[in-house]
C-alpha cells in the first residue's frame, strides 16, 4: 500500500528540477521531503499529486499508473493542501469545508465532516466567513478540507494520501505543533502523509520517513537517525551543520555550527 | 441552511413572475392579462398583447436572465467580482461583431436563410473573441487583479469604439438608424421571428452554465486547488467563456448594450442567499430577468408615449451601486 516512483524526471525548458528519482512513500506513516531552496521538493510534490507529468518515469498509487487514473480517481487517492491562497468571495467555514468532498454519496458527508470538525478542532468558526479567520485558523480550515476529501470510509476502500506543501509556513509554532500532530493523527488513521519542509527539527520529531533532496536527486531516504548525519547535511546545505542525540527529548536535533 | 437558501429561490422566483405580470399589464394601453389569456378581450388589446408587448416582455427577460447568469459565471471564473460582460468589454465585442455585419453584410452576398442569423452570429463571435481575449491575457498575469481587469476592460471597450466610429464613418443612412439602435439599447424592435430562436439559444446556453455552479464554487480554491478536487479546469473555462460569449452575444444582438445589470445583479443575490454559486447562478438569472423587466417597464412608461432607452435607466440605478460597490472594497 504505497505510492512509488520508477526513475522520475521532470525538466523544465533548460533545467532538469527533478532527475531520475525511484522511491517509496508508504500509507499510514508520515514521509517528510527535506532539502534546500530550489532542490525541487515543490516540484517532486507535484508530480505526485499529478499537477505535473512526469517528463521521464512514472507514478503509481498502490500498483495504479497515475496517467491512468480519473481526475476523479485521483481526487479519492490523494488530497492535496498547498500554500495558503486568497479566496475573493466571503464563503463561510462550513462551505470550504464542504469542498472537500468529492464522493457522490451526500448522505455520508454529515457524519463524515462531524468527525473532521472535531479532530481538527475548528467548531468554534465554521458559521464564519472564511476570511475573517487568522491565518492559522485559515490553515487548520485547509487540512480539515483537505482530510475531508481522503477520509477513510467503511467499507474500506485503499488509503489515500495527503500532501502538504510546507503546511507550517505561516504558522508560530504553537500552531505548527498542533497541526503536526492532526498529521500524526491522520497517519495512525492509515492515511499516507507526504510533507515539504524545511526544519530539520520538525522533521526529525513527527517524520516516520525523511528523504533529502538535492538539486532534483534523492540524496538519502530512511529514518530520521538514517539520514540525518552532519557531513553529509553540511554537503547537502553548504553550510556546516551538527547533528546531536537530545537525551532528554529522545531525539535527534540539528544545529547551524 | 440549504433549505434556506432554497428558500430564497423561491422568493426571487415568485418575485420575477410579479415582474412579468406587471409588465405585460402596465405600458401605453393597459392590457386585462387574464381576460386577454380567456380570449375575452377586445381584438385590439389581443394584438398589442401578443404581437407587442409579450415578445417585447420575454425578451427583456430573457436578455436580463443571461446578463445576471453570465456576469455571476464570469466572476467566478476570473474570481473578480468587478467581472460584468458590459465593463470588461464582452457586449461591446459583441456590438462590434453585430455593426460589422450590418454594415459588411450587404457586401457579402448571404443565402436568404441565413441573412437573419448572420447579425447574432457576428454578435457572439464578437462576444467569444473578447472573452477568449481577456482570458488569455489574465492567464498569461497569473491572474488578474480587480483593477488590471478594469482598465483592460477599458481598453478593449475604446477599441470596441474605434470600431464602431469607422463602422458608422462607412454605413449609408439606412445602416446609421441601425447602429444607432445598438448603441442605445432597447426592446423596443422585438418581434417573435427573432425573439423565439434567441430564446431558444439563451436556454441552451443558460442550462450549460446553471450547471457549472458546484465546479465554480470549487474554482474559488485556486486553479490547482479545483484540479485536486476532480475538476477538469480546462473545460470549465471553456464551457464558462463560450456559453456567456454566447448568451451574452445573443442578448446584445437583438437589444445592443445594457449596462450594470450584469455587475449589480450577481452582487444583490450574495447578500441576499451567500456567495456559493450553487445557489448564486440561479438567483442571478430570477432577479436578471425581473430587474431588466421592471428597467424596461419604466423605460417604456416614464414619459408615455415616447421611451426611454432600457440602457439610460440601468445605468442610472447600476453607476452609483458601482461607485457603493468600489468604495465597500476600498473598506476592506
Amino acid at each position: 500500500m504505497s505510492i512509488c516512483l520508477h526513475d522520475v524526471s521532470f525538466a523544465y525548458r533548460q533545467d532538469t528540477l527533478v532527475n531520475d528519482v525511484s522511491t517509496e512513500f508508504a500509507a499510514g506513516q508520515v514521509s517528510i521531503i527535506v532539502g534546500p531552496n530550489g532542490a525541487g521538493k515543490t516540484t517532486l510534490l507535484k508530480l505526485i499529486s499529478g499537477e505535473l507529468k512526469c517528463g521521464a518515469g512514472n507514478i503509481s498509487y498502490h500498483g495504479r499508473k497515475l496517467t491512468d487514473m480519473s481526475l476523479l480517481e485521483q481526487a479519492l487517492a490523494r488530497a492535496v493542501m498547498t500554500q495558503a491562497s486568497h479566496i475573493v468571495f466571503d464563503f463561510l467555514v462550513k462551505d470550504i469545508l464542504a469542498m472537500g468532498w468529492v464522493r457522490p454519496n451526500q448522505g455520508m458527508m454529515k457524519t463524515q465532516m462531524q468527525a473532521v470538525i472535531e479532530q481538527c478542532h475548528i467548531a468554534d468558526y465554521l458559521h464564519r466567513p472564511f476570511n475573517s479567520l487568522s491565518g492559522g485558523e485559515q490553515q487548520r480550515v485547509q487540512f480539515a478540507r483537505a482530510l475531508l476529501q481522503v477520509c477513510p470510509m467503511a467499507p474500506l476502500t485503499q488509503p489515500a494520501f495527503l500532501l502538504l506543501d510546507e503546511p507550517t509556513s505561516s504558522l508560530d509554532v504553537a500552531h505548527e505543533l498542533m497541526l503536526l500532530e492532526l498529521v500524526q493523527d491522520a497517519a495512525a488513521q492509515g492515511i499516507g502523509v507526504i510533507i515539504v519542509m524545511h526544519d530539520l527539527n520538525l522533521a526529525s520529531r513527527y517524520a516516520d520517513n525523511i528523504y533529502l533532496l538535492c538539486k532534483g536527486a534523492l540524496i538519502a531516504s530512511g529514518s530520521p537517525g538514517e539520514v540525518l548525519e552532519g557531513p553529509r547535511l553540511s554537503g547537502v546545505y553548504g553550510t556546516p551543520l551538527t547533528v546531536e542525540h537530545h537525551g532528554g527529548l529522545n531525539r535527534l536535533m540539528v544545529y547551524a555550527q | 441552511m440549504l433549505t434556506a437558501q432554497v428558500s430564497k429561490l423561491w422568493v426571487l422566483l415568485a418575485l420575477t413572475v410579479i415582474s412579468l405580470f406587471l409588465a405585460f399589464s402596465v405600458g401605453a394601453i393597459p392590457l386585462p392579462v387574464w381576460e386577454i389569456l380567456r380570449q375575452q378581450a377586445t381584438d385590439l388589446q389581443h394584438t398589442v398583447f401578443f404581437e407587442i408587448r409579450a415578445p417585447r416582455v420575454l425578451l427583456a427577460a430573457g436578455v436580463g436572465a443571461m446578463l445576471g447568469l453570465s456576469g455571476a459565471c464570469l466572476q467566478g471564473l476570473f474570481r473578480n467580482p468587478l467581472a460584468d460582460p458590459t465593463l470588461i468589454g464582452v457586449s461591446a465585442g459583441a456590438a462590434l461583431g453585430a455593426i460589422a455585419m450590418i454594415v459588411l453584410g450587404d457586401l457579402i452576398d448571404l443565402p436568404a436563410g441565413w441573412a437573419a442569423y448572420a447579425v447574432p452570429l457576428a454578435a457572439v463571435a464578437g462576444a467569444l473573441l473578447v472573452t477568449s481575449f481577456l482570458y488569455g491575457f489574465a492567464a498569461w498575469f497569473g491572474q488578474f487583479s480587480i483593477v488590471t481587469l478594469l482598465l483592460v476592460g477599458i481598453a478593449v471597450n475604446a477599441l470596441s469604439t474605434v470600431g464602431i466610429g469607422a463602422f458608422e464613418y462607412l454605413s449609408d443612412d439606412r445602416q446609421l438608424r441601425n447602429l444607432v439602435f445598438w448603441m442605445m439599447g432597447s426592446f423596443g424592435r422585438a418581434g417573435w421571428d427573432t425573439v423565439i430562436p434567441a430564446l431558444l439559444v439563451m436556454s441552451a446556453a443558460g442550462i450549460l452554465l446553471i450547471r457549472q455552479g458546484r465546479q465554480l464554487d470549487l474554482l474559488q480554491l485556486g486553479e490547482a486547488e479545483a484540479a485536486h478536487l476532480g475538476i477538469n479546469v480546462g473545460r470549465l473555462k471553456r464551457v464558462v467563456i463560450l456559453m456567456s460569449a454566447v448568451a451574452v452575444g445573443a442578448g446584445v444582438a437583438l437589444s445592443g448594450i445594457i449596462g450594470f445589470v450584469g455587475l449589480i445583479v450577481p452582487h444583490l443575490v450574495r447578500l441576499m442567499i451567500g456567495p456559493l454559486h450553487r445557489y448564486l447562478l440561479a438567483g442571478s438569472l430570477l432577479l436578471g430577468a425581473g430587474l431588466m423587466v421592471l428597467a424596461d417597464l419604466l423605460a417604456r412608461t416614464v414619459i408615455v408615449p415616447a421611451e426611454l432607452p432600457v440602457s439610460l435607466v440601468t445605468s442610472a440605478l447600476g453607476a452609483p451601486f458601482f461607485l457603493w460597490l468600489i468604495a465597500r472594497m476600498r473598506r476592506r
